[in-house]
């Protein structure tokens, strides 16, 4: 229940006290500080909006966030006829005012004006864009946004679509009905758009004033009543908009309005004021859309002809993709295409990423060899960090591509449509497939890909399982596992094991979502209601700006973070580093080497400076080699005395019941910022120095024959596949986790590192302790 | 005759008599233009036979069979 209050909280951003400093909704047009008249176009989603504001804005918008609210804020300048400039804010995609998502609420938050003070101040003029095939249900938004008294430019968009359709609009008896322009416009073809500038210029200067419902005595005397109700003080406070969404939505934000003694009595009060509807025969939650719907549709009388009926595209294509057998299989041949293809494509510039990051630190390092710390800062730290970054560039840029169209196209709804059933029954929804098959490849598009979930909810507990999905970087270490539990059974079982491990994380997701959905998050009125577009040709421009958005979004908002905690993470590997411990590993280095060759140590300490007797000479026992064991030796002692070593030995307990040794322990925290860095970091712990992968055969050997201090191997088949399940389940990246929060909050992105976390670790304790029974 | 919108047959067309869902859900269908005496017809069920495209105003909408099964209507 807690959850389920924080995640309401944190879509909440109604405040008191902002409300005294907006400006009077009948005040004369002043110019806002910018020195540009502020103008935000609303609609439906599917109307083609987005479209329309990126034909007006093209590549001068910008993308930012309304505080508190994971919800993209984009605006752009836009040029007005006579040279006038205006900023155009594009709100998200909505069907009502009734405030059940954060896109509704920051549509609400901003029409009046309290978002303000975040830099998004009431606009001056609204266009709303309908779409004119289905204008009866795009005017009900329109209408309820009417309630703002801000000036309205009605677009009506896909005009073409409707001409081909044969229906025709009577765009003039609109205008004189509602009392404010209405132009026809074809955002995809560019047809009346400066028409639609024309009349933006006009209402900012005529304030025209779209009609408004005459709500019936029901409704009047509710208002009334609500009204009469409050102190004075926060009835000069209150509009009729306010007070009419409390009325009529279930449970409203806006009642976080009102200052703390009245909220006291908004119970008495809603119960008051809804009584007089349901005196008048009706209900509060249902009249407000019959009286706009009735009002609507006199308005339209008239208005739309209907001409010969022609056969849609979309009509005969929906009886393909949606049919039982046919839709099923297009729906999962298309799906391996886009994953096949975010698998293959991305692979190329990722590995050139890669290279050229290490070319760079080869360069820097090879420059600045005489200061080690500043060398190991730049090249481990923030070379590797800025990499570390950009490597996920090319999946969220190709994610975002094919999401961009599937969306475009209106394939997206058709997709959910067919696989809601398997989602719903654990709390998910048809919509959070796609996020969790592109988890498959790589966690972080998946997580941003669940932006396309309405439901904050179940996007919520989308997100929170999409990590669970077996992604790239697993694979090394799954590799490695495999191959030195190949050598302890055979080729079968290490392939058996490989392949189970990505069947995991699916098992304990379901699970997981269930708990999330059914008992933590409570998403069960969450009705999924999803509208079916036409089908369209998507628009190269306006795919390519999403793309290039969410790389952009995710290098500026993601990328700066994962950068400055993989410099920490770095601080923590290489500090304290002193002197005494390379002293100490020398020694011990010294006397290893007499031990094992039986010879005295002052002659390895020679060896080591240069002089080595000819008669010792070999190919093994020279100085270069013994110098590069001795490096690695230090390493080892160097990361084992670090800060995260040490943490990594405080943690040995807790590890030791899943059977790792230090050396693992370390790896495991050692690997935060990326999983793939423990083959690199078992290489320093185990002396082989950090340059080995997963198919190099010394780490093998090394990390085959390791053993306890009582002479047991290390690595048996219980702990391989403990390791194996542990990686599998434990959060995969710092860029995962930074990620989460990014989208979410940093309290989510704990809990969900906390959750994977212990998962994992009681994964690889099962498996240890239940393996260790029986083998 | 009153059936709930959820026994209508792919093809037949009804008109919605009332809505007896929870009000969150209620609302989000009113604001759709679901209303009372609205003609409405099933056009597609998912493989599972949930959930449904119905087709209503022009304008086609996916729903769950368990939020349909409290939506009557009336075949005509």
């Amino acid at each position: 229940m807690e959850a389920l209050n924080t995640v309401q909280n944190d879509c909440n951003c109604f405040s008191k006290d902002i409300r005294h400093e907006t400006d009077n909704y009948e005040s004369d047009y002043v110019l806002p500080s910018s020195g540009f008249a502020t103008v935000a176009l609303v609609g439906n989603a599917n109307t083609g909006k987005t479209t329309l504001f990126n034909s007006l804005t093209g590549l001068r918008q910008h993308v930012g966030n309304y505080p508190g609210v994971t919800v993209s804020k984009y605006s752009g300048p836009v040029t007005l006829p006579y040279g006038k400039k205006i900023e155009l804010v594009d709100l998200p995609g909505i069907y009502s005012l009734a405030a059940t998502s954060p896109d509704e609420r920051v549509v609400i938050d901003i029409f009046s004006g309290c978002m303000k003070k975040n830099g998004t101040p009431r606009p001056d003029a609204i266009v709303c864009v309908l779409d004119v095939n289905n204008l009866q249900r795009n005017l009900f938004l329109a209408t309820q946004v009417a309630e703002f008294d801000i000036p309205i430019v009605l677009a009506l968009n896909q005009i073409d679509v409707a001409r081909r359709n044969n229906i025709s609009i009577n765009t003039e008896l609109l205008k004189e009905r509602f009392g404010i322009p209405v132009i026809p416009i074809s955002a995809r073809k560019g047809e009346g758009l400066n028409e639609l500038k024309q009349a933006i210029s006009d209402v900012l200067i005529n304030k025209n004033k779209m009609k408004k419902v005459v709500w019936n005595e029901g409704t009047k005397n509710a208002i009334a009543t609500f009204r009469a109700g409050l102190p004075s003080s926060t009835n000069k406070e209150l509009f009729d908009v306010d007070i009419q969404r409390m009325i009529f939505d279930v449970a409203s934000p806006f009642s976080t309005r009102l200052k703390n003694e009245d909220i006291e009595t908004l119970g008495t009060l809603l119960k008051n004021a809804r009584a007089c509807i349901y005196n008048f025969g009706e209900s509060p939650h249902s009249t407000e859309a019959l009286q706009r719907y009735s009002f609507i549709s006199k308005k339209l009388e008239n208005v739309i002809t209907y001409g010969k009926p022609r056969i849609t595209f979309t009509s005969i294509a929906d009886k393909f993709f949606l049919h039982r057998v046919f839709g099923i299989l297009f729906f999962f041949a298309a799906m391996y295409g886009v994953f096949y293809s975010i698998y293959t494509l991305s692979g190329i510039p990722m590995d050139w990423i890669d290279g050229q990051f290490e070319t760079l630190k080869e360069f820097v390092s090879s420059k600045i060899e005489d200061m080690p710390i500043l060398n190991s800062l730049l090249v481990d730290g923030i070379i590797s960090g800025v990499g570390g970054v950009l490597i996920f560039l090319p999946q969220i840029l190709i994610l975002f591509f094919f999401l961009g169209i599937l969306e475009s196209t209106g394939y997206m709804a058709r997709a959910a449509f067919l696989m809601d059933k398997l989602f719903s029954w654990c709390g998910l929804n048809g919509k959070s497939f796609v996020p969790m098959l592109s988890g498959y490849a790589c966690g972080i598009p998946g997580i941003m890909g669940a932006r396309t979930i309405e439901d904050p909810k179940v996007r919520l507990a989308t997100i929170l399982v999409v990590p669970f999905m077996s992604c790239g970087a697993r694979m090394p270490v799954y590799v490695l596992m495999c191959a030195i539990l190949e050598r302890l059974t055979n080729a079968q079982i290490a392939a058996a094991t490989f392949v189970g491990m990505y069947f995991i994380g699916i098992i304990v997701s379901i699970p997981v979502a269930l708990i999330y959905t059914k008992f933590i998050l409570k998403a069960k009125a969450s009705p999924f209601v999803l509208e079916m577009p036409r089908y369209q040709l998507p628009r190269a421009k306006d795919v390519l700006l999403r793309v290039l958005q969410s790389g952009w979004e995710y290098t500026r908002r993601a990328g700066t973070i994962i950068f400055a905690m993989s410099i920490l993470i770095w601080a923590l590997t290489y500090f304290p580093r002193s002197e005494e411990t390379e002293k100490r590993a020398t020694e011990d280095f010294i006397s290893e080497q007499a031990v094992s060759k039986n010879i005295d140590k002052t002659i390895i300490e020679n060896a080591i400076n240069g002089s080595i007797p000819d008669s010792l000479k070999t190919e093994d026992f020279n100085s270069e080699t013994l110098n590069e064991s001795l490096e690695n030796k230090i390493n080892a002692a160097y990361i084992e005395d670090s800060y995260i070593g040490r943490f990594g030995k405080f943690c040995q307990p807790v590890f030791a019941l899943c059977g790792f040794d230090w050396k693992i322990t370390v790896g495991v925290l050692g690997s935060f910022p990326a999983r793939e860095l423990i083959v690199s970091t078992l290489g320093i712990t185990y002396s082989l120095g950090g340059d080995v992968d997963e198919e190099s055969d010394d780490l093998f050997e090394a990390m085959a024959k390791s053993t306890h201090n009582d002479g047991q191997l290390v690595f048996t088949i219980p702990v391989i596949i403990g390791i194996m399940v542990f990686f599998a389940l434990c959060g995969q990246c710092l860029a995962e986790i930074v990620v989460i929060a990014r989208e979410t909050n940093w309290k989510w992105a704990s809990i969900a590192w906390l959750q994977m976390t212990f998962l994992a670790w009681l994964g690889a304790v099962l498996c240890y302790q239940i393996g260790s029974l029986f083998l | 005759m009153t059936i709930p919108l959820s026994e209508l047959k792919i093809g037949q067309f009804a008109r919605i008599k009332s809505m007896e869902v929870d009000d969150t859900i209620n609302q989000r269908l009113l604001a759709f233009g679901l209303t009372p005496g609205e003609r409405v017809c099933i056009l597609h069920m998912a493989p599972l036979k949930d959930p449904i495209a119905i087709a209503f105003c022009g304008q086609k909408l996916m729903i769950r069979r368990k939020d349909a099964q409290y939506i009557l209507v009336e075949l005509i």
